[in-house]
């Protein structure tokens, strides 16, 4: 429980951002450059006694400073900007799908990568439909298939055709880093599928570790995938819809996280 | 900037932080709690307590099942970032004005804007009777280092470098990034045998980029050190920053990642020749 003060500061300088318009645009607005009034209005398309006025507000919070006529942001400034974006950008991550986020669960994603979902705002949910029953999982499989650098991730690999992908990207060379539970492990034993196992680690780039984890994500050359499990039943994985982006924010992210569990994870023999 | 995304921020925001009593459940709901577990927590009378729990609802911020109020995965991810906002400004009014007077901005804006992780650092700084209290602490903390020193230098000390060598002959691991103009001193002729003990060393790895701010990874505590606006081509080694909190560490581990992959490793060889200044952002 914090301090009443200190939320004081903290309502003070976003009450003092986010209840004018106005002011919320020039922050954002004041990106690299220093502008002129003349500059800065058109940008925010506000006459200029508004703009002059509201920019000064934001000078008294200590985000915008006025030098030679110029308009810029204090060091200070382009922090709570950047920030204000981030969560700008976790707003537009969970309105675009909100069904999905809200019917799984999240708190399997350890906490830090969890504050940073932010950079999911432009991703695409791939979802199976009544005429494409495996549209997700396909696409992701697909996806492997053309891969020419790298496949790595925290993945739930269960069927047949998920082997005979790892397989043939393993020869084509690509290096592949996977971290699977250790009940996957398990069954890669069972008679009907131990060839096909035994096949996959004769490979010398292939690197599998095993771990308990609680989503999934893949690296596939430069795109993300996100899987998650279901809210009410914890240890179903929904195969049917999975989040794919290409910004990279997210590939920083997706290499961080599989990092985070790669360092920790056991090394498989087989 | 779409219209429509801001809309969004603006409200929630004004939602939340127009009330302080909206902004303290939001803050105090770490764990689903009932009404009355819930006004005495934030100190609030029942109709206000209720009614503001209502609007964090209708705003998805929090859920209300069977008498407990919690947060929605939603909530509890803005209350985090609620969170890192508080504990900026914790930072920037905590540590006098080294922010204010320091030249952070140098830093790049993917890092600058996560200093939310040194909320509970310290800055050490030299007073009148204390004099290099700051720098001392540092050359301290390096000699006790038995797993790792890595970082960003920017300043030569022969003495830096010799706790380095026995440092990294006792298994520490030891990486640098140095300023170019640092790598065109070490390879002076007064120089060059210590650097040659330094970097024969197995353990000892060493890169040049261009960065204008220094940091020290020793075992799991972080130092920073900045220049001063008014002295900004040196380093302010009266007052630097401390902090062990295994956020900042990892913080500094991935600027220190930043930077290590976008350059060559250098050989003693490299130092004879004179370095280009590369300029990297």
């Amino acid at each position: 429980m914090r301090e009443s003060d200190t939320n004081t500061s903290l309502n003070v300088l976003i009450r003092g951002i986010c209840t004018s318009r106005l002011r919320m645009n020039i922050l954002l607005s004041l990106e690299n450059e220093p502008l002129s009034l003349s500059d800065l209005k058109h940008e925010v398309k506000a006459d200029a006694p508004n703009t002059v006025s509201k920019a000064k507000e934001l000078e008294e919070l200590g985000l915008v400073l006025r030098n030679h006529g110029e308009y810029c942001l204090t060091p200070f400034g382009r922090i709570i900007r950047s920030k204000l974006i981030e969560f700008q950008d976790l707003l537009t991550t969970f309105n675009t799908n909100n069904l999905w986020w809200s019917t799984h669960n999240l708190e399997g994603i350890p906490l830090e990568f969890r504050n940073r979902l932010s950079v999911f705002s432009d991703a695409i949910l791939v979802e199976d439909t009544k005429t494409e029953p495996e549209k997700a999982y396909t696409h992701k499989l697909n996806l492997m298939l053309k891969a020419k650098k790298r496949a790595e991730g925290i993945v739930m690999m269960y069927s047949n055709k998920c082997l005979d992908t790892v397989v043939n990207c393993l020869e084509r060379e690509l290096i592949i880093r996977l971290v699977i539970p250790p009940d996957i492990v398990k069954l890669m034993y069972n008679p009907d599928i131990i060839k096909k196992s035994k096949k996959m680690f004769s490979f010398s780039n292939l690197y599998m570790r095993e771990a308990n984890f609680e989503f999934s994500s893949l690296l596939i050359d430069d795109v993300l995938m996100l899987g998650l499990f279901d809210k009410v039943k914890k240890d179903h994985f929904d195969w049917s819809a999975m989040l794919f982006t290409k910004k990279p924010e997210a590939i920083e992210w997706g290499e961080q996280i599989f990092n985070y569990y790669w360092k920790h994870a056991k090394v498989v023999q087989f | 900037m779409d219209t429509d995304q801001n809309m969004g921020i603006e409200s929630l925001l004004k939602g939340i932080c127009t009330s302080k009593l909206r902004t303290n459940i939001l803050l105090s709901l770490e764990k689903p709690m009932t009404l009355a577990e819930l006004k005495n927590t934030i100190y609030a009378d029942s109709p206000n307590a209720s009614s503001s729990a209502r609007e964090l609802e209708d705003l998805g911020l929090v859920t209300r099942k069977s008498g407990y109020y919690s947060l929605t995965s939603f909530g509890s991810i803005v209350r985090s970032k609620l969170n890192e906002f508080q504990d900026l400004l914790t930072t920037f009014n905590n540590h006098g004005n080294w922010w204010q007077t320091h030249n952070f901005d140098v830093i790049p804006i993917q890092f600058k804007k996560n200093i939310h992780v040194f909320s509970d650092a310290q800055i050490i700084q030299d007073s009148k009777i204390e004099a290099g209290k700051a720098y001392a602490k540092k050359m301290e903390l390096m000699k006790k280092a038995k797993k790792r020193i890595k970082g960003i230098i920017l300043v030569y000390s022969q003495e830096a470098i010799e706790i380095v060598i026995n440092r990294a002959k006792q298994g520490a691991s030891c990486q640098f990034i140095v300023a170019p103009d640092i790598a065109a001193y070490m390879g002076k002729a007064e120089n060059i045998q210590q650097m040659k003990a330094l970097l024969e060393n197995m353990n000892v790895q060493m890169k040049v980029a261009d960065v204008h701010f220094m940091f020290l990874l020793i075992d799991d505590s972080l130092v920073l050190a900045l220049s001063h606006l008014d002295n900004p081509d040196h380093f302010d080694w009266s007052a630097m920053l401390f902090s062990s909190n295994p956020e900042a560490v990892r913080w500094g581990e991935e600027l220190f990642d930043f930077y290590w992959k976008k350059t060559k490793p250098m050989k003693v060889e490299d130092l004879k020749k004179s370095p280009k200044t590369k300029t990297k952002k």
